[in-house]
């Protein structure tokens, strides 16, 4: 039984870039597929939107996602650093999508390394941009001085670390749940296969998926909130 | 060539691979932005303002009744000030009037009562003249039968008593005509 990732082509850049074609990629683009079909159909329907009447169906949803999010973001990032909501909200809705697609046999996104880290990555700029943006002079004190300066090299390993941590956290878990559901496919019974997987499936693909894009949302915007100071 | 890679490397491909990686999150997180949160947002702004709208609707006309009450409320004060005044006046005027009235009908009154009384003593002189002049006339008359004829004791009595029924006669005609 083999986990690795499978490469599908290579595309050569240059002599010594290589950019290789795995199925990591095609399954993002499959998630980008499905993403943008969704988001083609609420651009759609939301024409017929009217404000003045009571929502309901796809708008319902929709406006109690959009909304119940952006008070999240505000209530741990403040107000200040609101335009980032987009971005995070995007974030979290790319992760759901990702972790749960293998549900339906597709090897997730996050179950790569290679995946995870530019996300988090992302959110470190993000945070890094937050902070340097709403109180340069406190936050970048806060890294170099505090509590005295020649704490300035932990304090650099430990904001260095955040993208890392959060990195591996998804990705740890995402693929471990990949790596127990094969196993169980591999070992169980043809009969039992219809049948245990199922829950296990709800449990590594759905609850997990569900609860470590939450996570590393909020770790994302909790980082916002700390470094812009709100 | 190899058509697999490990689940884990820190080598060149991993990195080089995270850029198409961030590119597609990238892309997709426009997409989101534009396609689905933008739109979402955009209803949910316009809901907020139209509640808004009709709340600062609702505080205008809840300022504006409030103006309306406290404006009516001091005209009825107004109003009701010059209704005690308005009694007020009437009251003045109807006490004024009242001993006018009373005044003028304790004055017409004592007149009433002085041409009465004038009216009384007058005719009570004329009564005393009319008996006086009855009683000359009588005795004038008495003394003429008396000298033209002799009489005797009976007729000098009964000429006295005929003298004396006219005299009496001629004062109760002048009693009642006073009382009446």
């Amino acid at each position: 039984m083999d986990f690795a990732i499978q490469i599908f082509a290579r595309l050569h850049i240059t002599d010594n870039i290589t950019i290789l074609i795995t199925d990591t990629q095609v399954s993002t683009w499959i998630v980008m597929a499905l993403l943008l079909i969704f988001a083609i159909i609420v651009r759609i329907s939301s024409r017929n939107w009217d404000a003045s009447k009571r929502p309901s169906g796809l708008q319902n949803v929709m406006e109690m996602a959009v909304d119940a999010f952006e008070k999240l973001f505000r209530g741990n990032a403040g107000d200040k650093m609101a335009f980032l909501t987009p971005w995070f909200f995007s974030l979290f809705t790319f992760l759901i999508f990702s972790n749960i697609i293998g549900i339906v046999g597709i090897r997730p996104p996050t179950a790569d390394w290679g995946m995870t880290f530019p996300l988090a990555f992302s959110s470190f700029l993000m945070f890094n941009y937050a902070g340097l943006k709403s109180r340069p002079k406190a936050y970048l004190k806060g890294i170099f001085l505090e509590p005295v300066f020649i704490f300035a090299p932990i304090n650099l390993m430990g904001e260095i670390a955040k993208p890392i941590a959060m990195s591996f956290r998804l990705f740890g878990n995402v693929l471990g749940g990949m790596i127990l559901l094969s196993l169980i496919y591999g070992i169980a019974p043809l009969a039992l296969q219809f049948v245990l997987p199922a829950f296990l499936h709800m449990y590594f693909d759905l609850a997990a998926g569900l609860l470590q894009a939450f996570i590393f949302t909020m770790l994302s915007i909790a980082f916002v909130g700390l470094a812009s100071g709100d | 060539m190899e058509w697999y890679r490990s689940l884990f490397a820190l080598d060149a491909d991993t990195f080089i691979g995270m850029i198409p990686n961030l590119f597609s999150f990238i892309v997709v997180a426009g997409f989101l932005t534009y396609l689905l949160y933008n739109p979402v947002r955009r209803v949910l702004k316009a809901r907020a303002d139209r509640i808004e709208g009709d709340l600062s609707s609702a505080e205008d006309s809840k300022l504006s009744a409030a103006q309306l009450k406290a404006k009516y409320e001091q005209k009825v004060s107004e109003i009701e000030q010059e209704r005690v005044s308005i009694l007020d006046e009437a009251r003045k005027q109807a006490g004024e009037r009242r001993t006018q009235i009373l005044d003028e009908a304790k004055s017409e009154a004592q007149d009433v009562k002085e041409r009465a009384a004038r009216d009384i003593a007058t005719e009570r002189e004329q009564i005393k003249s009319a008996v006086v002049e009855a009683i000359v006339d009588i005795s004038t008359d008495m003394a003429a039968r008396l000298i033209s004829t002799s009489i005797d004791k009976n007729a000098h009595d009964k000429l006295f008593a005929e003298a004396m029924e006219e005299l009496e006669a001629t004062t109760a005609f002048r009693a009642d005509t006073v009382t009446a």
